[in-house]
């Protein structure tokens, strides 16, 4: 799931109006971001789900660090924590759930790959409810927050923009975006044409 | 593939478009130090 996070990060800026989309976007992604480095460097992988070639949905993530439980919340706080002094402690908690959003959006399509402690340590049960099994429903999912997401911030553009008695588009210009370019991630993932 | 070209336009393109907003800052809302 990548596109599904976005429009996600894209409805809390609704919400949340005086943080950063940017950092938003970047916050709603930050447990991948720390991902790629461990995963070139051969300390977290990714394997397909036996008897599949893999690709989207048919994937086992053995991303034990960054996204257990524990691991997960750990990057999230920090990375809320990176924003306080600049931004405040209200939009650094903003960020830090937006960051470990990820995991719980996460934990609803993984299999059962998710630890509970960095590195499965004691061996605990690993956690995923599996929806990836049912990949239709998953892609359903995915352009329904992209939808919901681009849906609720244009809305909050438009009225940020018409108060400060501004021109529209580029809050048009904005949703749009968040709208397409989702739609776009989300069919690049689904097809795995660029992989 | 898919997930470095979706960081670098929602957090780069997105993100540009959004910042020309008139949104409120940060410090004007629950700036608690």
């Amino acid at each position: 799931m990548i596109a599904g996070h976005f429009g996600f990060a894209a409805a809390v800026k609704s919400r949340e109006r005086q943080v950063s989309l940017w950092a938003l976007m970047l916050a709603t992604v930050w447990l991948d971001i720390v991902f790629v480095p461990l995963f070139l460097s051969g300390i977290e992988t990714i394997v397909p789900v036996p008897q599949t070639h893999g690709g989207y949905g048919n994937l086992v993530i053995h991303a034990d660090y960054t996204h257990s439980l524990v691991g997960a919340l750990a990057l999230s706080v920090l990375f809320g924590t990176a924003f306080s002094r600049r931004w405040g402690w209200r939009s650094a908690w903003v960020l830090a759930f937006v960051s470990f959003s990820h995991w719980l959006l996460d934990l609803i399509v993984h299999r059962a790959d998710m630890p509970i402690l960095p590195g499965n340590i004691g061996g605990l049960p690993k956690l995923g409810f599996g929806l990836w099994r049912m990949q239709s429903v998953v892609i359903g999912m995915e352009f329904a927050l992209v939808l919901a997401g681009a849906w609720f911030y244009w809305r909050a553009a438009r009225s940020v923009t018409v108060a400060a008695g501004r021109q529209e588009w580029r809050a048009a210009l904005a949703g749009t975006l968040v709208l397409v370019l989702g739609f776009l991630v989300l069919v690049l993932d689904v097809t795995g044409i660029l992989d | 593939m898919a997930f470095i070209l979706g960081v670098v336009l929602f957090v780069i393109v997105v993100g540009w478009v959004d910042v020309g907003l008139p949104w409120p800052s940060p410090r004007e809302k629950g700036h608690e130090q």
